[in-house]
């Protein structure tokens, strides 16, 4: 079903399947950080400081004689959590207002649709940087910051799905029929906003991995000496003439999990499209 | 027309009197001592402190304070710089030119990519071209800018040394901003100018012009990038907003003279004023280009119009 037959069903379940083990990797790489690579990310040591990769340490060491395989999927840990934690609260604030104001229309949607649009006259980035500046460096405020950007774009999408939906002739009908607004939308409406949401999502995550790179890149992200993909970019940069490997680690990572993603979407989307 | 533009102009007013607000707030509790800025923080004696603090209203009630803000917003005072007493007006006429200028180039350079790369591939779908450009779109769009910039920093700047790395002093300075910006942006519209070309290639004037005995030239400038074009006018439009609101990363990597390194370099400093003028000053610019854009988009389409 989701495949399709035929030479085209196969190309286009090609990108869900790349795309779903590329972040399944990643998952497990995150999760199994520890068995990855048994060196304590944190752990300096001034005896390795700036090695080449090597036996001993995979992908070397940093200015600090840290590892950086270690903090590489220790990194992955951090950033992946951030990502998907700030998706995760963007759906939770983004969904619902999305779908009262598409359900309600009238006043809770003029509501809703100026709150979103306050948020939406910033550009992503600027407005997650500005916010970092009030609320403070960190993992959990950069969850935050991210999450209150990017709600109004899933609040869109879901209103419209809703919208979309509830114009449709059985929703009337089931309103005669004394369907409640909580069990229409339940029912009826919501599972039909999933799928747009969940695509929508999933570019969600890549931009959020991006954004937090950025975030940490910057230095008001998550902070050292706590591992992050772009604080050790940052980190690469410095030492670019002396170290160069530095780069690889978390330059092949970040581009990688965000292909993962893409493509997960992308083939989200087109296999609901086959759908119909 | 102008009637929709009218609406969707009065409809921004209440989201800046929003942002004015939101900004505002932001403005309260942004960490940092205006008075101790102003002196350097060097122990000045308490009378000192107090005069400064007389001159920038900061014990005045909340709501006085909010007043004398926009008050002062719409005589164009964004306030002065903590740190360097300077008009923000003046500090962001000087920076913010540089970033347009960044962002223009880096959408002509786009768009110069984009609209043939993505036709052609539209033209020789299947082809080897077409799905090379699809590889090399998905792999830049899944790079952050400021990567990008560092690599071609590294490779062009340093190894090869054919280009500057910072600064904003000679024409070719100029080049690798601009590039990086353009790559990443372009990265999208490929696609959609490919999926855009697709779909109107496979509509029936265009079978009917081929029938006629057009040239496959004439079909392709006259008749289909026309029709092609309305998808294409939106997303460069929304791109403008995405470059300047990427600029803060492109300029720091770039040591670029423009607002985003302003905006940076003022939240690391705690310069409040600069911090909200340039955050302001960013987000009208962004919303400006897109009530352009929607209003660009229903001049194109009149069945935009209608549902408001």
């Amino acid at each position: 079903m989701l495949g399709g037959r035929g030479r085209l069903g196969r190309a286009r379940s090609r990108k869900l399947r790349i795309g779903f083990i590329i972040v399944a990797a990643l998952f497990l790489l995150a999760a199994g950080a520890d068995i990855v690579s048994s060196y304590d990310p944190l752990r300096q040591d001034n005896e390795a400081v700036l090695q080449t990769p090597g036996a001993t340490h995979f992908l070397g060491t940093d200015s600090l004689g840290r590892d950086n395989l270690a903090r590489l999927v220790h990194g992955a840990r951090v950033s992946l959590a951030v990502a998907i934690g700030s998706v995760a609260l963007m759906i939770l604030i983004g969904l619902p207002l999305g779908a009262a104001a598409g359900y309600f229309g009238g006043i809770v949607d003029s509501a809703i649709m100026r709150a979103a649009d306050v948020f939406l006259a910033f550009p992503f980035a600027l407005g997650a940087i500005v916010l970092m500046a009030v609320i403070g460096p960190g993992a959990a405020n950069v969850l935050v910051a991210l999450a209150l950007f990017g709600w109004p774009q899933i609040a869109r999408v879901a209103r419209a799905q809703v919208m979309n939906e509830a114009a449709k002739d059985y929703v009337a009908a089931v309103k005669v029929a004394g369907g409640s607004a909580w069990y229409i939308t339940r029912r009826h409406l919501l599972p039909n906003a999933v799928g747009p949401v969940a695509v929508f999502s999933l570019t969600g995550l890549s931009t959020a991995l991006l954004t937090e790179a950025t975030l940490s890149f910057l230095g008001i992200g998550i902070q050292l000496p706590y591992p992050a993909w772009g604080s050790m970019l940052a980190e690469a940069v410095g030492r670019l003439a002396i170290a160069p490997w530095l780069i690889l680690g978390p330059g092949v990572a970040v581009v990688l999990a965000c292909l993962g993603f893409n493509l997960l979407a992308e083939g989200l989307h087109e296999s609901l499209q086959i759908d119909g | 027309m102008p009637a929709y533009a009218l609406r969707r102009l009065l409809a921004t007013a209440p989201i800046l009197f929003g942002i004015t607000l939101l900004l505002f707030i932001l403005l309260q509790v942004l960490p940092g001592d205006p008075a101790r800025m102003a002196t350097g923080y060097r122990t000045p004696a308490p009378q000192a402190l107090d005069n400064i603090e007389g001159r920038m209203d900061i014990r005045a009630p909340l709501y006085r304070q909010y007043f004398n803000y926009i008050s002062a917003l719409s005589r164009g005072d964004l306030g002065r710089s903590y740190r360097t007493q300077r008009p923000v007006i003046s500090i962001i006429g000087e920076t913010l030119p540089n970033s347009l200028v960044l962002a223009m180039l880096a959408l002509l350079l786009e768009m110069s990519i984009s609209i043939p790369a993505g036709a052609i591939a539209a033209l020789k779908r299947g082809s080897l071209f077409d799905r090379g450009s699809i590889v090399a779109a998905t792999l830049l769009g899944a790079t952050p800018i400021f990567a990008l910039g560092l690599i071609f920093q590294l490779v062009l700047g340093v190894r090869l040394r054919w280009l500057p790395v910072t600064g904003a002093g000679s024409p070719s300075s100029y080049v690798m901003p601009a590039t990086v910006m353009a790559l990443v942006a372009a990265a999208y519209l490929t696609r959609v100018v490919r999926s855009s070309f697709l779909d109107v290639l496979a509509k029936d004037y265009i079978t009917a012009a081929r029938a006629n005995g057009l040239s496959e030239r004439r079909i392709l400038l006259v008749h289909a990038l026309k029709n092609a074009l309305a998808p294409i006018v939106t997303v460069a439009g929304v791109h403008f907003g995405f470059l300047i609101g990427s600029a803060v990363a492109t300029e720091v990597v770039f040591n670029w003279p423009g607002i985003g390194r302003q905006l940076f370099a003022a939240v690391m400093e705690r310069d409040r004023p600069v911090v909200v003028g340039a955050t302001l000053v960013i987000a009208a610019l962004f919303i400006l280009v897109n009530l352009l854009v929607d209003i660009l988009q229903a001049w194109v389409n009149p069945r935009v119009r209608a549902g408001l």
